[in-house]
């Protein structure tokens, strides 16, 4: 059980310490937790392969959302380019827009 | 390789493939060491029965990671060890309880023998649990469970040295404490 020991009174220690051990009674696992570690497979039947998928699909996941901030970055700038309001590219020359008066001008 | 070793390596290989027959055989080999090793580490049978499947399902989800550089058992005891200690560091002290005495199978059926077992076996506990944990630790290991220092070093995350000290200590302080409880 143990490695040699050079040391007598040591191997005199584990010997001692060996008998009190074995005082102690081995706690059996209940019926209930052999039933639960029993079911372990049947409730984790794929836990691996879950895992992969998981990964993955998290990364379609990050994937799509970025696609989707492409395509929704697009159509805000079509968005803005549709506004009722003139752009400051409408605007003329030396315009001091930031009166916020907009009346006058051509559509 | 031992045939021991090899024996564990192909069950584990077994059971990372899936096989349900491989985990089952795994599991009714070792569940009493898992079971009476935490229950020791966490003195509450709930807690130590939660450490137990806990142990079992990453076995079950990490059998490939096992090396068959120790037996089967000092691997499980490894992850039991990591997941009771977990589960110690979230508790709050006051919340930690002693109800190990439950569930324990008889050692006999005479009530003088059964007083005098759980007489000795109260103060073998007692002695345990006053030694600091690490010490505790590599004895419950080594005199109980049969690990050899290397696997125990592995397991406790120390060299080997610092087991052997550990040990060395350990004995020392629990024969000390025997002996003066002793009537």
């Amino acid at each position: 059980m143990n490695e040699p020991l050079t040391n007598e009174l040591d191997e005199d220690d584990a010997r001692f310490a060996d008998d009190a051990l074995s005082m102690l009674a081995p706690v059996p696992p209940s019926e209930a937790l052999v039933a639960r570690i029993r079911a372990i497979p049947g409730e984790h039947p794929r836990a691996r392969v879950i895992e992969v998928v998981f990964r993955r699909s998290s990364m379609v996941a990050l994937a799509a959302a970025a696609l989707l901030g492409l395509l929704t970055g697009g159509l805000v700038d079509l968005d803005l380019t549709t506004t009722s309001e003139p752009s400051a590219l409408d605007l003329p020359y030396g315009f001091d827009w930031t009166n916020g008066d907009l009346e006058g001008l051509d559509p | 390789m031992s045939d021991a070793l090899e024996a564990d390596r192909k069950l584990l290989a077994r059971v990372s493939s899936g096989d349900q027959a491989a985990f089952a055989e795994l599991s009714s080999k070792h569940l009493g060491a898992i079971v009476t090793y935490a229950t020791r580490l966490t003195k509450s049978r709930s807690d130590a029965e939660d450490v137990a499947q806990e142990t079992f399902l990453r076995a079950w989800q990490n059998a490939h990671r096992y090396e068959a550089r120790s037996p089967a058992v000092a691997w499980l005891l490894t992850i039991a060890h990591n997941a009771a200690i977990d589960r110690l560091r979230k508790k709050p002290l006051a919340s930690l309880e002693v109800d190990d005495a439950r569930d324990r199978a008889p050692d006999s059926t005479k009530p003088s023998e059964l007083l005098e077992k759980k007489d000795e076996r109260a103060r073998v506990e007692a002695a345990l649990d006053a030694l600091p944990e690490r010490q505790k630790e590599a004895l419950l290991l080594t005199h109980e469970q049969g690990l050899r220092p290397p696997e125990v070093a592995e397991i406790l995350g120390v060299t080997v040295e610092a087991v052997e000290s550990l040990l060395s200590r350990g004995r020392r302080a629990l024969r000390q404490a025997l002996s003066e409880k002793s009537p």
